[in-house]
């Protein structure tokens, strides 16, 4: 079975991922931060027996990793597969994390919230992704409690999540929008309609790999379904403008366009060192060459595995061994070689 | 939010600036904040910190009330200490601070009251299992003949209102009531959907 990380999904020449989460709390317990390690362990004792008792949830075969056990690998390969958020290593108190045997599902114990459902699909389909997370919501409410009011709706450790407490996010590569500098434009038109707009590798606004997360801001006052139209009609405008600027781009001036893909791909399969930040740019735009039809011998799905493994935490578990950066940026460009020239290696 | 430098446009960045060991704060458009980035004075915040800027924003107005030193009765957590962090420590908090909190939720949301997904329905759901069913047989006969004679352009106005009595019987806890009322909206929808 083909992972979903790597699987080609709806619109995959421009989406990479959906992925919905939403937020929940037990009634009777504070949230987190307030919260003791004995009150936490209940709390996931509760969820884990829904998981095992529950004929749809047992089918997902869940396992709960306590994240105080894991080394920093293990929990690096974790957040590069957005598994668990970077934000719930830093906690302490009995966190942990239940993920389904597919890795499309993965529920997070005690973050900023007791629970965090997270469910991810590839390509553009985030309805479904909605879907999917709703099931799981609607098991847990026969069974467990929620902190709701009827004015406020689901109760949240933060204001930002409270109502329905769900952000729908989908990745988008954006090549094109980048290179003209329209993404920009396109940030502040989705800023007004509380829809954002974020490089998801590097800091601040400035993106790695031309790579964006599309995501809802407001949580309260609109109802689940009109969040995830909301996104995907936004989603749906970008891609569209993607296609024809890349198209345009191709078109006038069809040399330049083919250099730049051929050079990045002449980089990536001859280089000895790389460093994970000049790897995902190149792998942009080989993607872009892929998609464009001007690299024609590689798989959309080798990309896929490629960006899931170059990552520092799954590099090292691919070769299972602990790699300091200088190793890392040498072992990166090895299994780029292996992926993409089987026969000359 | 205007621009704090341009006084135009909606800020949407949220800076900060360290002058002389001075901690500045600056809300700024995209384009201010840009050409400020490019000046190299100040240091872009990510914008999920924006947010708890915007709560102690309204610092000065809280501390003239006290509220700040109001705290939730269940979880200890108090005013001041959640402008510092941005979270609340339980659900009391949300009834404690409900007067403070719903002009941040507005600006945060622009909307103050949740639409979504309600617990309640699944509850009273359950519930109305319970009530024995046959002493609603008769009743709803009625309604499903009344409806079928009905005019059907009126029944979502109907429903609308079957669902305010709905809500309103939830908060004065009258179930059975509420069960009722949860039947006859079913019916209509069902009406519905066939007419269609």
């Amino acid at each position: 079975m083909t992972s979903w990380y790597i699987a080609k999904g709806p619109e995959s020449d421009v989406a990479l991922s959906s992925r919905v989460r939403i937020a929940r709390n037990l009634k009777e317990y504070p949230f987190p931060n307030k919260l003791d390690g004995n009150q936490a362990l209940l709390i996931t004792n509760r969820i884990s027996n829904v998981l095992k008792t529950d004929a749809t949830l047992k089918s997902k075969a869940f396992k709960y990793y306590d994240l105080a056990r894991l080394n920093e690998t293990e929990k690096n390969v974790m957040i590069e597969k957005h598994l668990i958020s970077p934000d719930i290593v830093k906690c302490c108190n009995e966190c942990g994390v239940f993920i389904s045997r597919d890795e499309k599902i993965s529920i997070m114990m005690q973050e900023e919230d007791h629970i965090r459902i997270q469910c991810m699909l590839p390509g553009n389909q985030i309805e479904n992704v909605l879907e999917m997370c709703m099931e799981i919501d609607n098991i847990f409410e026969k069974n467990i409690k929620y902190a709701f009011n009827e004015e406020f709706g689901y109760l949240t450790s933060c204001p930002t999540n409270v109502g329905t407490g769900i952000r729908a996010s989908v990745m988008l590569h954006l090549p094109a929008l980048t290179m003209t500098g329209l993404v920009k434009g396109m940030l502040t038109a989705c800023s007004k309609i509380g829809i954002a707009i974020r490089g998801i590798y590097g800091e601040n606004s400035e993106s790695l790999g031309q790579i964006y997360q599309i995501s809802n801001q407001v949580t309260l006052g609109q109802n689940e379904k009109e969040i995830i139209t909301n996104v995907s009609s936004v989603v749906f405008q970008i891609i569209e403008q993607e296609r024809l600027v890349r198209k345009e781009l191709q078109k006038q001036n069809k040399n330049l366009f083919k250099d730049r893909i051929m050079r990045a791909y002449g980089i990536m399969t001859n280089a000895e060192i790389m460093s994970s930040q000049e790897c995902l740019n190149l792998i942009s735009e080989v993607r872009l060459g892929i998609n464009m039809g001007i690299l024609k011998n590689i798989k959309i799905e080798t990309l896929n595995k490629i960006m899931l493994l170059i990552q520092p935490g799954n590099l090292q578990k691919h070769y299972e061994m602990s790699l300091n950066e200088r190793e890392r940026d040498i072992m990166r460009s090895k299994l780029i070689k292996e992926l993409l020239n089987p026969i000359k290696e | 939010m205007l621009c704090q430098s341009c006084n135009m446009k909606d800020a949407n960045v949220h800076f900060t600036e360290i002058i002389n060991d001075k901690k500045v704060e600056l809300y700024l458009c995209n384009e201010c904040a840009q050409e400020a980035s490019q000046n190299n004075l100040i240091c872009p915040i990510n914008i999920n910190d924006f947010f708890t800027g915007m709560i102690a924003n309204c610092e000065s107005e809280t501390r003239q009330s006290n509220f700040h030193l109001v705290a939730c009765n269940k979880c200890g957590m108090s005013f001041e200490q959640f402008q510092k962090t941005g979270k609340l420590g339980c659900e009391e908090c949300h009834k404690v601070f409900k007067k403070k909190l719903r002009p941040i939720l507005k600006r945060l949301h622009g909307d103050l009251q949740h639409n979504g997904k309600n617990p309640c329905e699944e509850a009273i759901s359950k519930i109305s299992e319970k009530v024995s069913k046959s002493a609603y047989d008769e009743k709803s006969d009625v309604i499903e003949k009344s409806v079928k004679t009905g005019k059907p352009e009126k029944t979502p106005d109907e429903i609308e209102t079957l669902k305010n009595d709905l809500n309103k019987a939830i908060q004065s806890e009258e179930y059975e009531k509420a069960a009722e009322l949860r039947d006859k909206i079913k019916l209509l929808k069902n009406n519905e959907i066939s007419e269609k």
